[in-house]
């Protein structure tokens, strides 16, 4: 890898902690919306 | 009927009731189902060099689109990432990246690779495992730097879409992992036994922090396992340990220490022993039969690769990894 290179990956990284889109923690309706079931689990009705 | 359920994906072995959330804090009991709550929602997204994992023998010089949730399934007192492996979903800003998303964002930045990382992709097995899916299909390689306390069931699942895994193997011993990081040593052990069983290009990391798991005769029985087990070939990356999280009373790793491991653990028969988070010589690789400087690293930089077609240059010798 080239030293240009290096620097075209340092400055890729920071490319989404400046421009990507957060939701904030304080704007979130957690639970409301968006859970996923999930896998590797099991009821315990018969235990 | 009861809505408890149990959750089997790691050996906590959850059991909650409704509206519980596990140890791991990504999942919860709604209504009697175990659901994720950190799906599509990472905390964490970089185009980070493969080397920052690490791994040495996987694609050098290549990025890995690198993401990440809240959350881990241990609590280990020296924790570097702390800040989203110990805090709540709910209480972090996150991006809006499902999986397809990620495979698109790994396509635009020309990352050869996505690697789930930073705090413990084990806690988001769904978003990790539809992300790995849809990767392999495009062509993009997935990896995973984990501390491998997962269940056998769901990490064979995985494996079937896994290139390459570092796990971070913390302790010989299983005080360490009791009273240092709330979890057990043995299903640790069993992962990466699987691991490479399930042909996956492995690499083990030991971070190590003085007085707590820098015993020389221990890393030298760590050392012996993983020959037996695991193999010769299989990188052993020795971490230099920094204050941080609950263990700011500790010094940094001398780097005596380090040295030193590296010594027990290349007469124990490993070939590739390397030593991080500190600038030193043995963050490169040498021919273990020529001895000759194979790959010269400075930091996470490529300066120098003399791997031809996965074989030494100057020897000929094949170098096991995975190089193109």
């Amino acid at each position: 890898m080239k030293r240009r290179e290096f620097l075209r990956i340092l400055l890729l990284g920071s490319i989404f902690g400046l421009f990507g889109k957060k939701v904030k923690a304080g704007e979130k309706k957690e639970n409301a919306n968006g859970l996923k079931e999930a896998m590797f689990w099991r009821r315990l009705d018969n235990e | 009927m009861t809505k408890t359920v149990r959750c089997e994906l790691c050996p906590n072995g959850c059991i909650l009731e409704n509206e519980q959330h596990s140890r791991c804090r990504t999942r919860m009991n709604k209504d009697g189902k175990l659901c994720s709550i950190v799906y599509g929602k990472p905390c964490a997204v970089h185009v980070d060099p493969i080397e920052k994992k690490p791994f040495f023998h996987f694609l050098p010089g290549t990025t890995a689109f690198s993401i990440a949730t809240a959350g881990c399934v241990l609590s280990c007192k020296f924790c570097q990432n702390w800040q989203i492996s110990q805090a709540k979903p709910e209480d972090t800003d996150t991006y809006d990246l499902p999986p397809e998303k990620v495979v698109k964002a790994a396509i635009r930045y020309e990352s050869k690779s996505i690697t789930y990382t930073y705090t413990e992709p084990t806690v988001f097995y769904e978003y990790m495992y539809d992300t790995a899916v849809l990767a392999k299909k495009s062509g993009i390689r997935n990896t995973m730097h984990s501390c491998g306390y997962i269940n056998e069931k769901p990490l064979r699942k995985l494996s079937k879409y896994l290139s390459a895994a570092d796990i971070d193997l913390k302790s010989f011993t299983e005080d360490f992992y009791n009273r240092i990081c709330g979890g057990s040593l043995k299903p640790v052990l069993h992962s990466l036994a699987v691991l490479r069983e399930e042909g996956i290009w492995l690499e083990v990391t030991n971070l190590v922090i003085p007085t707590l798991n820098d015993n020389i005769k221990t890393i030298g029985e760590m050392s012996r396992w993983m020959v037996k087990n695991l193999g010769a070939d299989v990188p052993l990356h020795f971490s230099r340990f920094f204050p941080n999280y609950k263990l700011n009373n500790l010094p940094p790793t001398p780097v005596g220490t380090l040295t030193d491991a590296r010594k027990a653990a290349m007469d124990a028969g490993l070939k590739f022993v390397y030593i991080g988070n500190i600038r030193h010589e043995a963050e490169s690789t040498f021919c273990p039969h020529c001895k000759k400087l194979l790959i010269e690293r400075i930091g996470y930089f490529v300066k120098r690769d003399n791997i031809v077609n996965g074989k030494c240059k100057f020897c000929g010798t094949p170098i096991p990894g995975v190089w193109s």
